[in-house]
């Protein structure tokens, strides 16, 4: 694509975009948000702490993971219809789901150490690292897919996530644990997923079925 | 009227070629350069174009060797995908060059 003169490349951009403009991939993010606030509420306790905080994780982000699948293939798809996308372009939506697959990786394991204490650092500030943790682990990821798809939302999505656990300790010594943790998250999550089910909203009212097609 | 007018180098406006300068398929040709392939309804939304519309001026295209359209089979059903030929690369590529020496040169001091 680099032979493409750019007003080629913004229109390839456009095309792309389209396939995003249904809000799934919005509501993907938003539930995997939310279900940080509710593992603090949901008791999975298993035989080991490990093992019985990584079931809701993996229950919660495989269900978001296949609703994501489920209304990009019964929803979208039967709506915008069929693209392939130049061999470049498809280079980067593999890079993208296989970065996808690690993000739910890391936020389940990032789960785990937060529900079980596992990593605390005595000396550092206790609203620092949050706020740097929260940046590195979420805001960083998220802005690099967000400026690589050109899909402007995903820089809101990542702060917000991002912000989480600063804010949950800034409210820590007003509501304590696991309120803290429940409304900050459980509030982000459900106002990405709001923002989403807006936008799938608006994609069904502009995307009827078609009747028939050539 | 069978003589080209001279233009004094600028490329005669009878070689603009026709089938891409109307601006449907203008669209449609520039969104099919820079994608392998896409069915009607993506491209119908992409353009905004009506479905009678689309299909006329595809057709357009594909008699000029433009683009082709394969049938393929999503689920046992035909399926509609259109590309871009080599052709038709070929074709917008010295369209765009010819529409920039000619848009350009009245603006030269």
């Amino acid at each position: 694509m680099n032979d493409v003169p750019e007003d080629l490349k913004k229109l390839e951009k456009k095309a792309f975009r389209a396939t995003l403009d249904d809000g799934f991939l919005d509501i993907l993010f938003g539930m995997v948000i939310l279900g940080f606030g509710l593992n603090a509420v949901i008791p999975f306790k298993g035989a080991s702490i490990i093992g019985g905080s990584l079931i809701f994780p993996l229950f919660w982000n495989a269900i978001s993971v296949i609703i994501f699948f489920v209304g990009k293939k019964f929803i979208s798809i039967p709506r915008i219809g069929i693209v392939k996308f130049s061999p470049k372009r498809r280079v980067k939506k593999i890079r993208f789901k296989i970065f996808m697959v690690l993000m739910l990786i890391i936020n389940t394991i990032l789960l785990v150490i937060i529900l079980n204490n596992l990593f605390i650092i005595e000396d550092v500030n206790r609203y620092i690292f949050p706020l740097v943790f929260g940046l590195l682990i979420i805001t960083l990821p998220l802005s690099v897919v967000a400026y690589f798809l050109d899909f402007s939302r995903l820089f809101i999505i990542g702060l917000f996530g991002g912000l989480g656990f600063f804010l949950t300790e800034l409210l820590y010594p007003l509501v304590g644990e696991p309120l803290d943790f429940i409304l900050v998250f459980v509030s982000i999550g459900s106002a990405i997923i709001m923002g989403g089910m807006i936008i799938l909203i608006k994609f069904l009212k502009t995307h009827s079925l078609p009747a028939d097609m050539p | 009227m069978g003589k080209k007018k001279d233009f004094s180098g600028i490329p005669a406006i009878d070689e603009i070629d026709k089938t891409i300068h109307e601006p449907a398929r203008l669209i449609l040709l520039s969104y099919l350069y820079v994608l392998d392939s896409a069915d009607y309804l993506y491209l119908k939304n992409l353009t905004e174009l009506t479905w009678g519309n689309l299909s006329s001026h595809l057709t357009k295209l594909e008699e000029a060797g433009y683009v082709e359209v394969k049938k393929e089979f999503v689920k046992k059903k035909p399926h509609s995908m259109v590309s871009i030929t080599e052709k038709g690369k070929t074709a917008l590529e010295q369209y765009r060059i010819r529409m920039k020496k000619l848009l350009k040169r009245p603006f030269d001091k």
